[in-house]
Parts: structure tokens; C-alpha cells; sequence
């Protein structure tokens, strides 16, 4: 048992674990592949969910695909890349509604999981490569995808701030890859990449529902027909962790016609995810800035009305965190303080005990409540694999409650300022 | 306390409506260990015209001011209201819609705690000209965020070009100049007005014991000195039936345009299983018609007109209604053309039976799907409790919809004398 999920280990490097319950209506599952997150590989590892979404040899048309989809009372399927750390993941999603609700129905998880099974490993082909409309298609999708990410004010201030911080660093890369490979790659080299993923990329499928986690081993090792790994096996990709910027601040400043200002301070920790340090650094990112409790939102917003949003974030793969808000222009340098201050008193234990009790109880709640929800109990369940430590839900919350005020400020002691970001308005704007 | 067992979603509903008029409802949800707990009032940014109960006098209020109260009602002497629900472990927060307004909490310890501090503090209005002032600030804010937000931009001009009159068409937030109108006499009098118990429902998700909540609720409330209160009469202005403009364009820092199309609703004034067949009718008829599935879709998407962000929604409410089809474009003059031809297309050749009970089928199992979420069902809910539509009518409902009814749907709702597009253009 792995935190309530069987774990069966099909083949070196491929995982099945299964949760069954009868708490929810759908049975959900989730089928990743492990990559390294690279610059010669980030945009092909986008590119190929988005056209291994648009058909397989059964379903040969995406309308076809789409209407049996339907046809399985509307099965929720999805194809994806996340990002943990320098693990760039292909992520494959199928769900579909609970027999048990729809009397007359049969075998819909087996359908479902067939269906994923021929997008993910039998895609619709011609000659060498993928269909060359559905490449072509898929190739200007994803160029248009990437390049959207400017309307987004908020994420595009978190992802320009990540990619100056980590410069030369594979953490840069943007989740979806760059526009200018994508010229370089071919239908025919994105098949050949696709077959390289399917056999040398680490697997961990996710099943969870109103199942029999033997009656899915044997459906799973029936259905999902992965070739045999190359030489070098299925290699869990690893992550260069940086634990001091190494040079002096970095002031990075975009210019937009925007109406708000996005300020965004990068900060490194190299604490992550199997270091000691986790627990206390999750805590002390709740005390700075997870929650509307925090001090960042009770400083900026609450006491000073400067912003609408004011959090901070703790990324625990590489070793990072960043504090944001959105505020007018002029309001910058103060804003600024403000956080600067805020993540001294934390670092300097000057931490509240109500406030320190309310962190710690606000993230057991959420904890808890991730085994209402099928994808936030995957997404711990990937967490757990990434941290190499088998941890369940109540040792989590065992973990937790151990926190000192006196180890959360030493864990946030470590984070160090690496970059200010600030997304400014266009000079000569009102 | 009235108790319906549902027998395909196998969940049950208890309800309860006290002597104040206040409706009180519990899904229970053996096993799940948070519970979520909601107040809605049947109030929202349309509201700013209406009949004092207690005076009888016409009152006309700034925009936004819905909303703004959301905000200010988490502010009392002793703090903030969501640093209370962090002491006991929950996380609060509340959402102003056109038409109403929820305050909520998720936690999975101290409910009964929870609860009465959620019932509490939004019967419980403190507001003082300078916290008014401060709350300006912080709603100033907001506003500029969506000001950059593409998405929520082509939606408000959408609604700008459909509507003459109606106040739909105004945002939810108000705009930078109105919110500097409203004062605490100002919020004081909508708070006494619309969040009155009759104009009120409670909504509880959980494995939580109905009888306890139903018991607190009502302790809750006769804390309070309630004046008996008939309906609210709200005061909408006439609005025609055809748009406002044909297009609206704007332009901002985005990578290419962002298309939306909108058809105006004709058929306005409808509630309950009416309203719920409408609205569960055109969506069968949009994903007919336009799903993934659709001729419509393949062809757009094949010319490289839409992506995978394309989407489109039919929002009915009882004094408005109107479908949209958005999503970045190359081209939005050609997306345009070949969107209205298609569906008129669809219109003249009939939808197929085949295509017709897919999309049936994908409803049903959807609203199953939907069903595990304690939060999207008590947003399903709290929206259709105040339309008077039944939280498990939506699969009986979607059985009865006939294809004639979605084919004579199809012809008379997307009449292209009632659209209006709206087109957010890179700066």
C-alpha cells in the first residue's frame, strides 16, 4: 500500500497504482511520462499530446475519436505536459461516469482505458509519420499556445521572472517549449520522438475509483502495451539544485500597455522536496504568503490597499519561491518593501503563534481534503514519487504538526533573493 | 425536514424552510472528509434599481455596490472574518454574480464552528466610512486586473453590444468611478434590503448530520429581529429584443484576436423546468451543432479558424439569457462568416437523431461527473435555487428534450438579426 493507493510494479520503471473507493461518482485515470525537462526536447514533449490527442488507428479522425468519447457518456479525456522541477511530464487523462449511475451500462472504465491506451501507444499514422494535417494543425496550435501566454498578465510576469532567474539553467524552459523549434521538427521526427518517450521514459499510471485493484492490474497489463525499455532503462530525470543565486540581485523590468503593474521577487531556497527542510519550508511559505492570512496579503493588501492579489509561492523539485502582486506602477518600490520586510520577519522567527497554528491548520485542511478529490489525489500520489518518501496522508499531517516556529524560520532563512521582476507600463502611458 | 433519495445519483437531499422564509438544504456525502458550507443571497450586480420593503420608495444605487458589499461584510471590529476561519482550520471566500452573491467555507475540522461564523457574520454588517474608503483601494485593483484580462474584456463588450438597457451589461465590479459613489449608508441599505432570510438560502455539502444544521441555522436567525419582507421588487429597464450594437472591438497586449459571438435570448421570463428546459436544450443543441464531435467544429478547427480554446455556453437567467461562441482567431471576419453560415447550415439540414442522443448521453454523464465535486454542485445549486430549478431535475429533464424540440431550438435561437460580436485586437 503507497498513502491508500496498491502499487504494482508491471515492468522496471513502470508503475500502476490503484485506489479504489466508492466515494465518487467517476473512475479516473492518469497515465504520465516522465522527461527530462531539456531545450532539445521541451517543445517536441508539448507538441506530442496535442497531436496524439487528434486520433489513434481505432479512431483514426478526431471526430471519430471525439463522438466515442461522447458515446462513453461523455468520457473526460485530456492530454497535457507539467512541470516539477527540471521533469518536464506527459500527462494522459481519461474519466468517465460510475456504471453504478447509469443503469444498462457496461464496461465503461475498460472502454475508457482502451481508448487512452490506443491515443497513447497507436496513433493514427501515414507513412512515417503522424497524419501530416493533424501535425501541421497541432504545430501552428502550439506556436499560437505559447505565444498567448502575453494575455495573461500574471503568469507571464511568473514565467519572464523564472526565465531571467535560471538563465542557462533547464528551468527556464517554459513548459510548452519555444517557438523557434518549431521549425526544426517534422512529422516523421516527432514520431520518432514519440517512440523513444513510450520506451524510455519512467511510468506511473494512476487509477482511482470504484475498482478491484487485481481486476485493474490484469485490465491495465491487457490493455496498455508499452514497448520493451532501451539499453538505459526507464530513468527518472534528475534536477541541478541551486542553493545560493550566486551573484549580485538581478532588476528585470518588461514594458507593456497594461493598466497594472506585476511584480514578481524571485528567491532560491535549494531546499526541496527529500531535504529535511520540507516540512518547515511549506510551513514557512504559509506563514509569508499562501493564505489571505498571511503576511503578505494582510501587509499589501489588507493594512496598505495596495493590491487586489499579494501571495507567495514555494516550488520544492528545484529549490525555488516567488512573491507577487499586482499593484499600480508607482506603488512598486513600496510594495517591494513591504515584501522584503515581511520575508525578514519571517526569517527572523518573528512569527505570531496564532498566525503559526493558523498556517499549520489551514494545510492539514487541505491535505485532508485532497482525498475528496480524484486529481488532487494523483497529483499527491506523483508528489510522493518525486519525493522518493512514502509519506500517507496522516503522516503528512503528523509532519506538519511537528513544524517549530524556530525550523520554519531556519528553513526561511534560506531563501535568498535572486531576481526582481516588475512588468511595468509602456513609457509615455497615462 | 423533507429527505429525496435520488436513485441514479444515489445522494440524498434534505431541505428545510424555516418560519423566516429561509431554505435550508444538506447533500450528504457519506465518506468525504471536508465539508463545505455556503449562504447565498438572491442578489447581485443587476440589482441596483429596486423598491425599499420598508420605506416603499424608489432606490437607485451606485454599480458595483453587490459586490463591494461581498467584501466589506468580512470586515468586523474584531478583524477580518476569513483570519477567524483560518483559526479553526477552514478557508473562507465569497463571489458576487449578476445575480446573487455566496459566502462559503471548506474545512475538515471545527464545521459546527464554521457554520455559525459564516451564519453570523453575514447577518452582522459593520461598516464605517473608512474602512469604505480602504476597501476602494483594494477594489480599484481588481478592477484594473480584469482591465487586463482578455477574456473577461471580450465578455463585457459581448454583453455591452447585446443589451440596450439591461444591467447585465455593466460589470460586476462596478467600474473605478462608481465604487467611489457607494457609502456605508449606501451598503447598510442593500444589506437590510437583500439579505433579509426570505431573500436567503443556506447550502451544506458533507458527511455532516442535516437535523444539527438545519437546528443551528434556525438558532442563528433568531438572533436576529427580522420584519416580515414580501418579495424585493426589483426594477429592470424595458429591453428590446434586438442588440445594442452589432460589434465591439478593443484592443490590448494579446499574441492574436479573441473572437465572440453572441445571440440574444428572445424567449426571457422563464423559471423553473422551464428555464432548466431551455437551458439544457440549446446546450444539447450547442454541442450538436458545434461540439467536437460537429461537422461545424472539424471544419473550423481544419481551416485553423479555432483551437483547442474554442468554447461556447448558453447562460439563462430568468430577465436575460444568451448563448456565445469564443476563442483566439487568425481571422475573426472569416470565423464570423463561416460560424454563421454553418449554423444556419445546421439550421436548414436538422440536427441528426444520431447526433442528438450522443449529446444527450454526454450531458447525463456529465452531470454525474459533476456530482463529485462538493464545490461545483453547490455552485449548480445555489444558481439554480434562485431560478426555482431542481438540483436532480437535470437528468429527468435532459431525458424528456426531444429532437424536434432542439430542431425548432436551433432555427428560432440563432437568428442572425440578434448577434453582436465582439473582437479583442492585439495592441
Amino acid at each position: 500500500m503507497t498513502a491508500g493507493f496498491t502499487r504494482f510494479n508491471l515492468a522496471e520503471g513502470v508503475n500502476l497504482y490503484v485506489h479504489p473507493t466508492n466515494k465518487f461518482k467517476t473512475n479516473v485515470v492518469y497515465i504520465y511520462f516522465h522527461t527530462p525537462l531539456a531545450a532539445e526536447t521541451v517543445t517536441r514533449n508539448a507538441l506530442l499530446p496535442m497531436v496524439l490527442s487528434r486520433g489513434s488507428e481505432a479512431y483514426p479522425t478526431t471526430a471519430e475519436l471525439s463522438r466515442h468519447l461522447d458515446e462513453l457518456y461523455g468520457a473526460s479525456f485530456g492530454a497535457d505536459v507539467t512541470r516539477r522541477g527540471e521533469v518536464q511530464s506527459l500527462v494522459f487523462r481519461m474519466e468517465v461516469a460510475s456504471e453504478q449511475h447509469l443503469p444498462g451500462e457496461e464496461q465503461l472504465l475498460q472502454k475508457g482505458l482502451e481508448t487512452l491506451a490506443g491515443i497513447i501507444t497507436r496513433p493514427a499514422r501515414e507513412g512515417n509519420g503522424f497524419k501530416a494535417d493533424y501535425f501541421r494543425q497541432e504545430t501552428a496550435n502550439l506556436k499560437q499556445t505559447i505565444e498567448s501566454l502575453v494575455n495573461d498578465k500574471r503568469r507571464w510576469a511568473m514565467v519572464r521572472c523564472t526565465e531571467e532567474m535560471c538563465k542557462g539553467e533547464p528551468f527556464a524552459l517554459y513548459r510548452l517549449g519555444q517557438v523557434a523549434d518549431l521549425e526544426q521538427i517534422t512529422s516523421e521526427s516527432l514520431m520518432e520522438h514519440h517512440a523513444a518517450v513510450i520506451s524510455n521514459a519512467p511510468v506511473d499510471m494512476f487509477v482511482i475509483g470504484d475498482v478491484e485493484p487485481e481486476a485493474i492490474r490484469d485490465l491495465v497489463q491487457r490493455t496498455i502495451q508499452l514497448p520493451a525499455s532501451g539499453p538505459n532503462g526507464r530513468i527518472m530525470p534528475q534536477t541541478q539544485v541551486k542553493r545560493e543565486p550566486g551573484r549580485a540581485t538581478q532588476h528585470v523590468e518588461d514594458r507593456l500597455d497594461v493598466n497594472q503593474g506585476v511584480l514578481v521577487i524571485g528567491l532560491r531556497s535549494g531546499i526541496t522536496v527529500r531535504d529535511p527542510e520540507y516540512f518547515p519550508m511549506l510551513v514557512a511559505n504559509g506563514v509569508l504568503g499562501g493564505f489571505p492570512h498571511s503576511k503578505l496579503f494582510q501587509e499589501v493588501r489588507e493594512k496598505n490597499s495596495l493590491a487586489y492579489f499579494a501571495y507567495s509561492s514555494i516550488e520544492t523539485v528545484k529549490g525555488v519561491g516567488f512573491m507577487f502582486a499586482g499593484i499600480e506602477f508607482e506603488d512598486m518600490e513600496q510594495c517591494k518593501e513591504i515584501m522584503l520586510e515581511q520575508l525578514k520577519a519571517v526569517q527572523q522567527g518573528d512569527i505570531g503563534d496564532e498566525e503559526f497554528e493558523t498556517t499549520k491548520r489551514t494545510m492539514i485542511n487541505d491535505i485532508l481534503g485532497a482525498a475528496d478529490n480524484p486529481g488532487a489525489m494523483a497529483d499527491l500520489a506523483v508528489d510522493r514519487v518525486f519525493s522518493g518518501r512514502d509519506l500517507t496522508i496522516e503522516e503528512r499531517v503528523e509532519a506538519y504538526q511537528a513544524v517549530t516556529k524556530e525550523q520554519a524560520a531556519a528553513a526561511a532563512g534560506k531563501l535568498t533573493l535572486d531576481t526582481i521582476y516588475f512588468l511595468n507600463r509602456k513609457e509615455g502611458g497615462e | 425536514m423533507h429527505q429525496y433519495y435520488d436513485p441514479l445519483i444515489k445522494d440524498t437531499l434534505f431541505t428545510e424552510k424555516l418560519e423566516n422564509g429561509l431554505t435550508v438544504a444538506v447533500l450528504r456525502k457519506p465518506g468525504y472528509k471536508e465539508a463545505t458550507g455556503r449562504i447565498a443571497t438572491h442578489y447581485g450586480s443587476v440589482d441596483s434599481r429596486f423598491i425599499d420593503p420598508q420605506t416603499g420608495e424608489e432606490v437607485h444605487v451606485p454599480d458595483g455596490i453587490a459586490h463591494f458589499l461581498e467584501h466589506k461584510l468580512f470586515e468586523e471590529e474584531e478583524g477580518n472574518v476569513s483570519d477567524f476561519f483560518s483559526e479553526l482550520g477552514a478557508e473562507s471566500n465569497a463571489y458576487t454574480t449578476y445575480t446573487h452573491t455566496v459566502y462559503y467555507f471548506n474545512t475538515t475540522e471545527n464545521f459546527d464552528q464554521c457554520f455559525e461564523l459564516l451564519l453570523k457574520f453575514v447577518q452582522n454588517p459593520q461598516f464605517t466610512d473608512e474602512s469604505v474608503a480602504k476597501e476602494q483601494g483594494i477594489i480599484d485593483q481588481e478592477i484594473r486586473m480584469y482591465m487586463d484580462d482578455p477574456g473577461w474584456r471580450s465578455n463585457a463588450n459581448l454583453l455591452e453590444a447585446l443589451y440596450v438597457n439591461h444591467p447585465v451589461k455593466i460589470d460586476i465590479a462596478g467600474t473605478v468611478e462608481s465604487i467611489k459613489q457607494i457609502t456605508k449608508e449606501s451598503l447598510y441599505l442593500c444589506h437590510r434590503t437583500f439579505y433579509h432570510p426570505a431573500n436567503m438560502v443556506v447550502f451544506v455539502v458533507g458527511d455532516v448530520d442535516p437535523a444539527q444544521v438545519v437546528a443551528m441555522t434556525r438558532a442563528s436567525f433568531a438572533r436576529h429581529n427580522y420584519p416580515e419582507q414580501t418579495e424585493i421588487r426589483r426594477i429592470l429597464p424595458e429591453e428590446p429584443g434586438e442588440v445594442h450594437e452589432r460589434r465591439r472591438m478593443e484592443k490590448l497586449v494579446v499574441s492574436q484576436p479573441i473572437f465572440r459571438m453572441g445571440f440574444k435570448e428572445q424567449r426571457v421570463g422563464l423559471h423553473g423546468q422551464d428555464l432548466l428546459r431551455q437551458d439544457l436544450l440549446t446546450a444539447m443543441v450547442l454541442d450538436a451543432v458545434c461540439g467536437r464531435s460537429s461537422e461545424l467544429y472539424t471544419s473550423l478547427y481544419e481551416s485553423g479558424l479555432i483551437d483547442h480554446r474554442f468554447g461556447f455556453e448558453y447562460s439563462p437567467e430568468e430577465s436575460y439569457g444568451y448563448s456565445y461562441f469564443a476563442g483566439p482567431t487568425r481571422d475573426p471576419a472569416e470565423l464570423e462568416v463561416r460560424l454563421l453560415a454553418g449554423l444556419q447550415d445546421a439550421a436548414e439540414k436538422g440536427i441528426a437523431e444520431a447526433d442528438f442522443e450522443r449529446a444527450r448521453k454526454k450531458a447525463i454523464g456529465r452531470t454525474v461527473s459533476m456530482m463529485n465535486d462538493p464545490d461545483t454542485v453547490s455552485y449548480v445549486f445555489v444558481d439554480g435555487f434562485f431560478k426555482e430549478e431542481g438540483l436532480f431535475d437535470y437528468i429527468p429533464v435532459a431525458n424528456s428534450l426531444t429532437l424536434e424540440a432542439a430542431n425548432e431550438r436551433l432555427r428560432t435561437h440563432f437568428d442572425p438579426q440578434r448577434t453582436a460580436i465582439s473582437i479583442i485586437y492585439p495592441k
